[in-house]
Order: structure tokens, then sequence, then C-alpha cells
């Protein structure tokens, strides 16, 4: 069974994400800062009057980068039924990938943990790293600052 | 008919059932009280007949058999060839769960599910049942005797509402009596389960322990017998105080149904008449309905902006005016219709009360109060966790056991009163009971131990505010049957996280009372514009008590505090910088912004005041947990987004010490 | 114990029928027979009469519940223990209402499966 997948590129790394949960993608809109919430969260932005909150992909997953890109973009996402936006450095496909071709990821892979990875596949040579959405978006560890003392 | 046609009218099928049900369950409890209640009954075959007929047309044979079956029992009653009993009215609520749960199955997948033979037994089975074994009938048959399990289920058990149902069929093998929570009949259609609850009536604890402990996929289990006595007695006082301050149940100045009394009221439920207008109504797509209310809330964004930007000409002056109106029309228009009656919360909660209070073994009624009243969609959803949450609390912790109220000269069942009435521009809900009360000492024994309170601190008022903090129970036993183990601190959170607040009053063997306030209009508010350094944010004009400027000589420090003297009383202020981690521009005038809630107030300090404007309220669905200290945010009419304060949770963080005088 | 239990286990795949068949076997029961779809599975049911019945609850042709129903047409007091795959609920509470003892997910965990067996033939 075939699967579509939207690919984009974190540093020099490509990364998939199933289309059924792909709402769209945007350059990087003007974000509001949300004061006391973990560094990942950039902020929130006005998308077509819906308030969206945005996240760094790449400190999400706690892959070292080096420089803000520019020309970043935001990869909006659906899970459940909460919307939400996740930078990019640039989205490049869409792909079609055979769920027979899809291996289950080594335990590092890109320096990204495992429960992040759904399974990694080839992709006309290159490695695509297929994202866990739903991992991605829970946070339970990470303690909000509850009271602002 | 052919497929297609029938397909079309399921909708219809499917609300129409619904409310048969919903009057068929009104009607039970009714008959509940009192078997001889011909109006009752006839009522019942009227439901019953007509979703048979429904049913059939539809082709739903599985629903048309039960209802057929059903009708039949009824229909010998009616003629005086059988009597209502106790097993009955169970199996009618059967009956009732069963059609309830084949809605879900054809509200999700459009398709009838199957109503299995073994169901159709069970079921019937329950209406020939001898009549219930009271408590004091238990004593005197064989040595069986009542117990309360806890089952928990070990993480890899992937289907665990069907793995309760394999353990109640194993029970049932051993025990005269299995009522489990969540209730047999709503397993299938669960999707999970966290614990599962039973109390059972065995003689062979043994074979229950057996079962129990050698069970597939069972992690752990409680076994507790229930004792006949309930739990120890709470010290009284030496004078019971007057009930005059607690007793809410008198009816002052609040929109009151069909004029009922108040005290010495016969055990009867009161019925919860549904206020319908005698209007045209038409249905309306609810997502048509959504679509209109965005409309309208872009429309007040724009026409702020239009206002402000027409601030200066005064040839726009006469248009603004207009369109001011207009929009406000249409707000007050749209807002109507995103009004809903109570009515439709609190429909469920006579029947959860009675299976409540049956599972407990104790007798209490529910009286509701002001069902007519009106709270916005948004929020009437989330209101209605934390009100059975209450009344489960109620029934379980507040209400005594039947022997104890006589004992204690009270009438042998616990009433529960529901009420809710609209005051200015907030909805009031309470819920109170007529139990034990809050055993204050043992709250502030519980509270010291848990390094919670200073031995001076013993006003009641403020005692009683600890039954909200997280994992704080006096209770000897948890006998939580939520099934989910939330507490009040839940319960207080949610109601905050929808702009309300809740209180507890209480009195030692008259009741408790916890009273829930909410705002109520959410989605539009008055806002009050403040920046911070380079960054604006809104604060709900509703808790604004005064703004001022102030210097930075007008600040004091008294212990750990900032304060300031504000019309010649100690005001406690916070930095918004400081709170919001931003640079905080202006180091000679300051804005003051006084807010208040309850009984708390608090100075917001920022660097000056923007504007004051109407405010469409945005909801972050994901992340609730980093906007805790936010209501929500909003659009401005230049685009961009704007946080709103969350000022209950702002005084909340704030320590400071009450009646301090310079 | 004496005699050993008979299963008869019913699977649509060879593969399946033969993992069970090796955990039943290496465990102390005797498998009597097997079947691969709906109205075989019937027939030897018939035919055999095992102590109990291990059943794929999805099957092509006629499915695991509607087999269950034949079978306990012939046998009221008929053991059936339900094999399903993981999402699979509704069938598997549809099962249990119409008689079935118990049920296993797959993949199976052969200690899970011993448990389930020993307690269904109780």
């Amino acid at each position: 069974m075939a699967n579509q997948y939207v690919v984009f590129q974190l540093e020099d790394e490509l990364y998939g994400v199933n289309i059924h949960q792909v709402r769209g993608v945007e350059k990087l809109l003007p974000l509001t800062r949300v004061p006391n919430a973990p560094s990942f969260l950039k902020g929130v932005c006005n998308l077509r009057g819906s308030v969206i909150p945005v996240i760094d992909l790449k400190e999400r997953l706690s892959l070292p980068y080096q420089e803000e890109v520019k020309n970043a973009k935001i990869i909006i996402v659906n899970v459940g039924k909460h919307t939400v936006g996740m930078t990019i450095d640039t989205a490049a496909d869409v792909v079609s990938i055979d769920s027979q071709e899809i291996e289950p990821s080594p335990s590092l892979v890109g320096g990204i943990d495992a429960e992040f990875i759904q399974g990694v596949a080839k992709v006309r040579d290159r490695l695509l790293i297929l994202l866990n959405l739903e991992r991605i978006l829970t946070v339970d560890q990470i303690q909000a600052l509850d009271s602002l003392d | 008919m052919d497929s297609l046609d029938i397909k079309s009218y399921l909708p219809l099928f499917i609300e129409e059932t619904k409310e048969n049900i919903q009057q068929m369950s009104q009607d039970l409890l009714q008959l509940e009280q009192d078997y001889e209640d011909t109006e009752a009954i006839d009522n019942i075959f009227r439901y019953i007949h007509t979703i048979k007929g429904m049913s059939a047309t539809m082709g739903y044979a599985d629903i048309s058999n039960l209802t057929h079956q059903a009708e039949n029992l009824l229909d010998e009653v009616r003629h005086h060839q059988a009597k209502i009993t106790p097993g009955m009215i169970d199996g009618f609520f059967e009956v009732v769960d069963e059609i309830e749960r084949q809605l879900a199955v054809l509200e999700s997948s459009g398709e009838p599910g199957t109503i299995g033979e073994e169901r159709v037994r069970q079921i019937l089975a329950s209406f020939s049942e001898e009549e219930e074994e009271t408590l004091q009938d238990q004593q005197e048959t064989s040595l069986e005797e009542h117990y309360r399990l806890e089952i928990e289920f070990s993480n890899d058990c992937l289907l665990k509402p069907a793995r309760a149902m394999i353990v109640c069929n194993q029970l049932a093998g051993v025990c005269s009596k299995l009522e489990t929570q969540p209730p047999q009949g709503s397993l299938p259609t669960l999707d999970s389960l966290d614990k599962f609850l039973c109390i059972i009536c065995t003689d062979n604890p043994q074979q229950v322990q057996d079962i129990l402990a050698g069970g597939v996929e069972i992690q752990g289990f409680t076994m507790d017998k229930i004792q006949d006595d309930p739990s120890p007695a709470k010290e009284e006082p030496a004078t019971s105080p007057p009930p005059s301050q607690t007793d809410v149940v008198t009816a002052t100045g609040s929109e009151e149904d069909h004029g009922h009394e108040t005290d010495n009221k016969p055990e009867v439920s009161k019925r919860v008449e549904p206020h319908l207008k005698n209007l045209a109504t038409i249905r309306v797509d609810t997502e048509k309905l959504d679509q209109l209310l965005n409309l309208v809330s872009e429309l007040v964004i724009n026409k702020t902006s239009i206002q402000q930007a027409a601030a200066g000409v005064p040839d726009m002056a006469d248009g603004v005016e207009h369109l001011h109106r207009l929009t406000g029309d249409l707000q007050n228009i749209v807002m109507n219709m995103r009004m809903i009656p109570l009515e439709t919360v609190f429909q469920r909660f006579p029947r959860m009360v009675r299976d409540t209070a049956h599972a407990l073994h104790k007798k209490v009624q529910l009286e509701i109060q002001g069902a007519e009243t009106e709270l916005d969609r948004t929020i009437i959803d989330d209101i209605a966790d934390p009100l059975v949450h209450l009344m489960r609390n109620a029934v379980d912790h507040g209400i005594e056991s039947g022997p104890e109220r006589l004992s204690r000269g009270k009438p042998e069942a616990g009433k529960i009163v529901l009420r809710a009435y609209q005051t200015g521009n907030q909805v009031v809900i309470e819920v109170s009971d007529d139990g034990y009360g809050l055993d204050l000492d043992r709250i502030r024994a519980k509270a010291h131990n848990a390094g919670l309170l200073n031995s001076d601190e013993s006003e009641d008022s403020l005692l009683t505010n600890f039954i909200f903090s997280p994992g704080f129970t006096t209770s000897e036993n948890v006998t939580d049957i939520s099934g989910r183990g939330v507490g009040l601190d839940v319960v207080k959170n949610s109601i905050e996280s929808l702009g309300g607040t809740i209180e507890v009053v209480s009195a030692p063997n008259v009741g408790t009372t916890f009273r829930i306030s909410l705002p109520l209009t959410l989605a539009f508010i008055q806002g009050l514009l403040v920046a911070c350094g380079s960054e604006t944010f809104v604060i709900p004009l509703s808790y604004v008590q005064e703004t001022d400027i102030i210097e930075p000589a007008d600040i004091q420090t008294v212990g750990h505090q900032q304060i300031v003297m504000f019309r010649g009383k100690v005001l406690p202020v916070v930095f918004l910088a400081q709170l919001m981690g931003c640079a905080q521009q202006t180091a000679q005038e300051m804005s003051l912004v006084v807010v208040r809630s309850g009984d708390r107030e608090v100075g917001i300090i920022s660097d000056d005041l923007l504007t004051q404007q109407e405010i469409v309220i945005k909801n972050i669905s994901w992340g609730q947990r980093f906007f805790k200290n936010y209501l929500g945010s909003t659009i401005l009419g230049d685009g961009s987004v704007v946080l709103i304060l969350d000022v209950n949770v702002l005084l909340s963080g704030v320590k400071f010490r009450e009646g301090y005088d310079g | 114990m004496p005699f050993k239990k008979r299963i008869l286990i019913v699977d649509d795949a060879a593969f399946m029928r033969m993992m069970i068949r090796d955990i039943l076997l290496k465990n102390g029961f005797e498998v009597v027979g097997e079947a691969a779809n709906g109205e075989d599975a019937v027939a030897k049911f018939q035919e055999l009469r095992p102590d109990l019945v291990t059943l794929d609850i999805t099957m092509p042709g006629m499915d695991g519940v509607t087999v269950l129903k034949k079978i306990r047409e012939q046998d009221p007091n008929a053991r059936v223990v339900m094999c399903s795959a993981m999402g699979q609920q509704a069938m598997v509470v549809e099962a249990i209402q119409n008689g079935a003892r118990d049920f296993i997910n797959k993949p199976f965990q052969p200690q899970k499966v011993i448990e389930t067996l020993h307690r269904a033939l109780q």
C-alpha cells in the first residue's frame, strides 16, 4: 500500500510527514512570542484568521544547528483536532512510498530520538526519515511554568 | 424503499430516537418513585412503540425486536397482567442504554450494529429479577457479602473494555449482584478504560479472588468488603449552626420553574420540564452556524480598525457610528444563537445520580432548578464533566448512608440540588448536598501535615479552599467511582480555563455547596491593551478596577512583595515586564492597572496603556499547558496576534498578605 | 492431567495456524484439527467436537462472529476463544456478546495464549 509523504529539509537531512496530516506550507509568518513557554515554542501566528502555535522543529528534535535559515518556511500540520506549525528549512516534494519500503529506524538516526521516528525509507538514493508527529507534538515531560512567580 | 432512501432519513431517525429515549428516561425515573403512575407507564409505552416503529421502517431488526419485547412487557402491565418491579425498571433502563449504544454505532458508522443474543437474554433476564435485596435482607440470607473491586488491567492490554466484559462474564457466575463503573451496558462503546470498578455480592470471595488473581491481562486488583456501617461518624459541633447561610435551596429572585416548595418535599425527583419556546424553529447545520459566528467576529475586528482609522475624519463619523450599531446588533443576535439552555447538559444527571446512588446503596434525590438558564455553546460542553464530578462526589462523599441519616434526624434519602441562574453578566451553577458538610478539622490537620498551612492561618474560608489542592483528600478510602481518579483540583482548573471561578460553602452536618460562576459570553470581551517593551498584551476589562500613572518612587517593598499605596490601601503590584520576560522601557511614568477577582486585588505595572477595545477571543487548541497564563489570544486590526492575560492565574501566583495596613 | 485437551484451530493464514499449533503442542495440548475458512470450521467442529476452538475474527467469506454463532448453535456450551489483530474492538465486543469465552490479541505472546486457554477451559 502506498502513502504519500511531504518531504522537507532540515540542515542536510530529508524528513517526511504523511500527507494526510499536512495542511499546507507557508512562508515564515510574523510570530508573537509566548512568554514563559519552552524555547522550542517559537510563538503563535495568524493563519488566515486562526491563531496557530509554531514550534521550532529542529529544536524540538534536538538537532544542532548553525544559524537562522533565510527563507525558512512553516509546515502546518494537523494532529487529532490540533493544528500546529513547525519551522522547516525548505519544502521539497511530495513522494509516494510503499509501506513495504519503510524500515524501522535504527535507534539513532541523524541524532534524533527514535521515538520521534516512524521509520526510514530510501528515496532516489537518499535517506528519508519519516516523522512520528503524534510523539513530536506530545510534550508530557515538559513542565510549563505554572505560576508567574 | 431501497437502501439509498433509508440512509437519508438516518439523521432524523437518530434525533427523534434520542428525544424519545430522553423522555423515556425521565418517565422511568418518575415511575421508579411511584409504580402506580399510569401516566408514566402510558408515556413510556408510547416512546417504546414509536422507536419500534421507526426502527422497523429503517430496517433495524435488532432494535425493533428489542423494543418489541419491551413493549409487550409494558402492555401486560397496562392490562394489569403484570406489575412493575425494581427489576423491570432496571430492565427498561438497560433497554435505554442498549438503544443509546445502537445510536452511537449508527452515528459513527451509518450502519446498524447488532444486539447479540446473549445481550438480549441478559436484558430480558433483568426484567424478571426478584426484588432487589436491601442491605438488611443481605444479613438474613446466606453468607453473601458486598465487596468492592478495583481492577487494573496491564499496560499491554490492548482492548481493555473487551477484557472488562470478559471479567464481568467470569464474575457473573459467582456473584449474585454485579454493578460496575463504567456500567456494563456502556463497555461496548468505550474506546479505553482506566480503572474498572465493581460492586459485587457473593458468598464465595475466594473464588472471586482466584478469578482475578489468575486473570489474563489483569495487572492488579483490590478487593474490599463493604461494611454495613458507613464510614466513621464525624465529630459534630456542640450546636448546629443555623442553616440559613448554606440553605441555597430557597429561591430568592432567580428564575424558578413551576413554583415547587423547597422544604418538606415528598420523595419525588423533580422532573425537568424543557422550556421550549413556542416559536417556529429550523434545524441548522452547526458547521454553518460556526462559520457565521466566525464571520461576525472577523467583522467586529474589522469594524474596530475602521473605527480607529476614521477617528479623525469628521465625514466618516456618521457612517462609522451606523456601522458600529449594525455590528453591535449582529453581534447580539449571533451571540443569542450561541446560547444554549443548560437543560441539555442537565438532562443526563437524574439518571446518573440514580445509578451512582444505586451502586453505593444510598438513596439520593436530585432536584434541578433553572435548567432553562442559557450558556455559551463553546463552554457548555466543557461544563458537563466538572458538574458530573461534583455530583458524584456529593453522592459518594457528601451524603451519608440511609441509616446514618436517620440516626441524625435527617430524611433517609439524601438530597442534591443543582441550581443555575443568571446574575449580571455571569451564570452561576450551584451543586448543593444536605450531607456531612466539610470536616474543617480534618482539612486543617491535613493541610498542616502537608505543610500548606501556617498555624495562624485558620480562617474557615481559607481552609475550605484547600480541598482544591491537587491530591488533597480527607476521606479514609478514596471511593472515587468516576473511574478516572480526577480530583477537585482538576474541576477547578477546568472551570478556570473557561474563565470562571469556583468556591465552596459548607456547614457541618448541614451540607456543602459548590458555587461555579461563568462569564456569559466568551467570544467577545472588552479588553485593555497594554504595552510591555515592544510587546502588547490584553487585560480583560471585566477584571479592571482602575488605572493610573505611577512613578518608581511610589513603589515600596514589604517583605518580599512590592506594593503601592492606592487610595489609602495597600495594593500589591507586579511588573508585567518581569512576569513576561520583556524589557521594560519606561523608567519614569509607568502605567498601573488595578485588577480584581473575588476579593483579591493586584496592580499590574506596564509601560503604557494603549487602547480599550472590543476583543474577539481566539482559542489555541494545542499546547494548553503552555498557555495556562492566558485566556486565549486575539487578532488585532493589523493582523497581529496578541495574548490575553488570565487574571485569575496572575492573581493566584502573587503571594501577598491580607489585611496589612501601612 | 490424564487426557490432553483437544483444540480446533481456525485461521485463514497457514502461517498463523502453524504458530498456534506449535505453541499448543509445546504446552500440553492436543491439536485435533485445523480449518482455513468458516464452512470448514463448522463442519470440523461437528465432526471432531473439540474441547475448545481458537477462532480468527477476520476471515474472508464467513467472518469470525458468524462462525462463532453457528458453532454455538450446534453446541451452546462450546468454548471459543477469538483471535484478533489490534483495532478490532467492535468485533471482539460483538463476539463476547455472542458467547465467546475470551480473546487473544495478535501478535501472540505464547504465555498469554496458554493462560487464556487454561482459563477458558475451566
